[in-house]
């Protein structure tokens, strides 16, 4: 196998053209980098006169200063190894772009389901492979290519011209996946650009279910700019949660979008706890009849944080559904934004949508701003939103303490109740992380 | 328990509510508190209860000797105190089953152990006591329930919890007859020595479930007269009209 030159560092925006050059890729993906670049080298960085950016202001970062490497091909681990943990259909764990452990299910890889390190499985396609390479190689180009061409700002061009490492999960049709697939990624370093890139393609019929974390270092600043593209072919079903959950001194950009045929579903979901910065953006393309999609979304910020979520439910198709339920609780200086679409096109009738923020303003000084937005260009539809933003309910809190619950219990009860109705239908495996999270980032009202 | 309240005044705002409530009541006693709307019953309850929204002005509240007016409401509540509430309140993302097995440890923390173990099981009779379907115990508190759901659910709570003191606040308002004998047969179960109640209610109809031991009519923000069942014989032939015309003072009436 070959070697990409390992420890030569790339700076994050200048040195873009020769570290795409450095890396030992095919053309097909050199390609798709170059048009990636041509487009980056074009476009403006998002300001605030842009109405998804006027909220999230990155001009005071330096994207220069983050440094980039491509991923080790020689750290990865034996993919034939049996999985450690046989709860798992596969697991692979990233220490910085390198994949330093990796597993899937035997009797999945004999049914041709692909999963493993993108960069690997990016240099396998000049070898010789099985049918479902070939069609998950046309798939993930394909994927590449369309988010490029739908890109809409220069930090998502910048990704696909640049990305580190990621995944490539295939699964072909009518396979049903019962146990989860994890991802994660341990971010490490400082000043450091991470940019992962996951691949998430269903054949017609085929259901998985994808655990991604993605934990940082105590310490060491992290420019995470991460982009996940899914593909859900006719009447496949989908279920991806990202948890998110850098340290305080690094940002999270990311981009998910995910193409929906006809009769398939996504369950979608995303904690976002770390990092001073967060935008994020997560797209549910609606594609053919009777598609349904749910986004969920938890946020809990706190200190100076500032998390920009965004969700764009786009209905393509008729007789489709889409609901979206995104909570945040704020806390101390902390900025909450929520951004929510729904668009419904002209072949989109009978589609039922609606999207819900509810926020939690913990004390005076956290702000929350919620902003749902309905465009639809056809008639016969049911759309709605709603937002609340409010505090946490004092007659709660006095209830709970008529049954001896100490004002600290009661509110932390009620926060995680806040967040309860979302976490109680995501996946098990990572319910109990999520609460713990939540648990700990909780400080009693009073004392803030 | 022995419960004094001695002349205990409120206020809301700059709106008094209790204009000196004098009151005692111990375990195994179960008193009825009556009078029209307005007159301060539901008021003495949070009052009690320390509920925030209201400002004490003056007198005392002793339990067992000891004034509570100084103590959290949770600390009160883990004296033993219950309250019913008229309005329960809905607590999303928190099931009852979750909720009542904490509540029940926090009640019986000395013995837990003990407590705990048999949690489920004593749940489940309880709740089939008070005619309260199983699947409740994974629904949110309260959250959709019917009113009536949500006052079998207060005496549910009470029920698990074995309090040596409970205010039943307008428990009954809103009930239909089958839901109002459910919810008496609830607080009948625990009527015993150890066991005292106040039932606060605009109307006579739970009392015919509840026999209680004293009864206490108050208005505008005193307990004006107290006595014995005939009380309410008398209220159900003449309506609350005479204790207007007996014990309204002229100067305190506001509208």
């Amino acid at each position: 196998m070959k070697n990409n030159t390992v420890g030569e560092v790339f700076t994050g925006v200048d040195g873009l053209g020769n570290y795409i050059q450095s890396l030992p890729e095919p053309d097909w993906m050199r390609e798709t980098r170059m048009a990636a670049l041509k487009r980056f080298n074009e476009v403006q960085w998002p300001d605030t006169a842009v109405e998804e950016w006027r909220r999230s202001d990155i001009s005071s970062y330096d994207f220069n200063a983050y440094n980039m490497r491509g991923a080790k091909q020689s750290a990865v681990a034996d993919p034939a190894d049996p999985p450690k943990d046989a709860e798992l259909a596969g697991s692979i764990r990233f220490e910085g772009p390198d994949a330093v452990a990796t597993s899937l299910d035997s009797e999945l890889a004999a049914q041709g389901v692909v999963f493993e390190p993108l960069s690997e499985f990016v240099l396998q396609n000049s070898a010789n492979h099985s049918g479902s390479i070939t069609k998950a190689t046309k798939a993930v180009r394909d994927l590449i290519m369309d988010s490029i061409n739908k890109a809409d700002n220069k930090l998502k061009l910048w990704h696909y011209a640049g990305w580190t490492h990621g995944v490539v999960l295939y699964v072909p049709r009518f396979i049903e996946i019962k146990k989860s697939f994890v991802l994660d990624f341990l971010e490490d370093g400082d000043a450091v650009l991470s940019a992962p890139q996951i691949f998430v393609v269903l054949e017609e019929g085929a259901r998985v279910e994808v655990i991604q974390r993605v934990h940082g270092a105590d310490e060491g600043e992290v420019l995470l700019n991460e982009s996940v593209d899914i593909h859900i072919g006719d009447g496949a079903a989908c279920r991806y949660v990202a948890l998110h959950n850098l340290n305080i001194d690094s940002s999270s950009f990311g981009t998910t979008l995910a193409r929906i045929a006809r009769d398939g579903h996504l369950h979608h979901g995303i904690a976002a706890f770390g990092s001073m910065f967060t935008k994020y953006r997560v797209d549910a393309e609606l594609n053919g009849p009777g598609s349904d999609v749910l986004l969920d979304g938890i946020y809990y910020p706190a200190e100076d944080q500032h998390v920009d979520l965004r969700t764009v439910q786009t209905h393509f198709a008729p007789k489709c559904a889409s609901h979206a339920l995104y909570r945040g609780a704020i806390r101390d200086e902390a900025h909450g934004v929520y951004q929510g679409l729904i668009y419904v096109g002209e072949e989109g009738s009978e589609t039922d949508a609606y999207l819900t923020n509810n926020n939690l303003l913990l004390n005076d000084g956290a702000q929350a701003d919620s902003i749902p937005c309905l465009q639809i260009h056809t008639n016969d539809v049911k759309c709605s939103h709603g937002s609340t933003t409010g505090k946490l309910n004092r007659s709660e809190v006095f209830y709970l303490a008529s049954r001896g619950f100490s004002p600290e219990e009661a509110e932390e009860i009620l926060l995680q109740g806040f967040y309860e109705p979302i976490v109680a239908r995501l996946p098990g495996a990572v319910q109990e992380e999520i609460r713990e999270l939540i648990a700990e980032r909780f400080v009693p009202v009073q004392t803030l | 328990m022995e419960i004094k309240i001695e002349g205990l005044e409120a206020k809301i705002g700059d709106t008094p509510i209790l204009r000196g409530v004098d009151l005692t009541m111990k375990s195994g006693e179960v008193h009825a508190l009556m009078g029209p709307n307005g007159s301060g019953k539901s008021t003495l309850s949070n009052v009690v209860f320390g509920h925030p929204s209201y400002e004490v002005t003056g007198g005392r509240v002793l339990v067992d000797g000891e004034d509570i007016l100084e103590m959290e409401p949770h600390e009160r509540a883990r004296l033993g105190l219950f309250l019913a509430f008229q309005y329960p309140v809905e607590i999303s993302g928190v099931t009852v089953g979750r909720f009542l097995r904490r509540a029940v440890e926090i009640r019986f923390e000395g013995e837990k152990e003990v407590r705990t173990k048999g949690f489920l099981k004593d749940l489940r009779e309880a709740m089939d006591f008070m005619e309260i379907d199983q699947q409740f115990i994974n629904r949110y508190l309260n959250e959709g329930f019917s009113g009536g759901e949500k006052k079998r659910m207060e005496i549910l709570q009470m029920l698990m919890l074995q309090p040596q003191f409970s205010i039943l606040d307008e428990t009954d308002s809103g009930l239909d007859i089958d839901a109002l004998s459910v919810v008496a047969r609830g607080v009948n179960k625990l009527r015993d020595q150890d066991f005292g109640a106040l039932i606060i209610t605009h109307y006579q109809r739970i009392l015919d479930h509840i026999k209680p031991d004293y009864v206490h009519i108050m208005y505008q923000g005193r307990i004006v007269t107290s006595g014995g069942g005939e009380l309410v014989t008398e209220l159900e032939k003449s309506g609350y009209e005479w204790v207007r015309e007996q014990y309204g003072r002229e100067e305190e009436v506001h509208e």
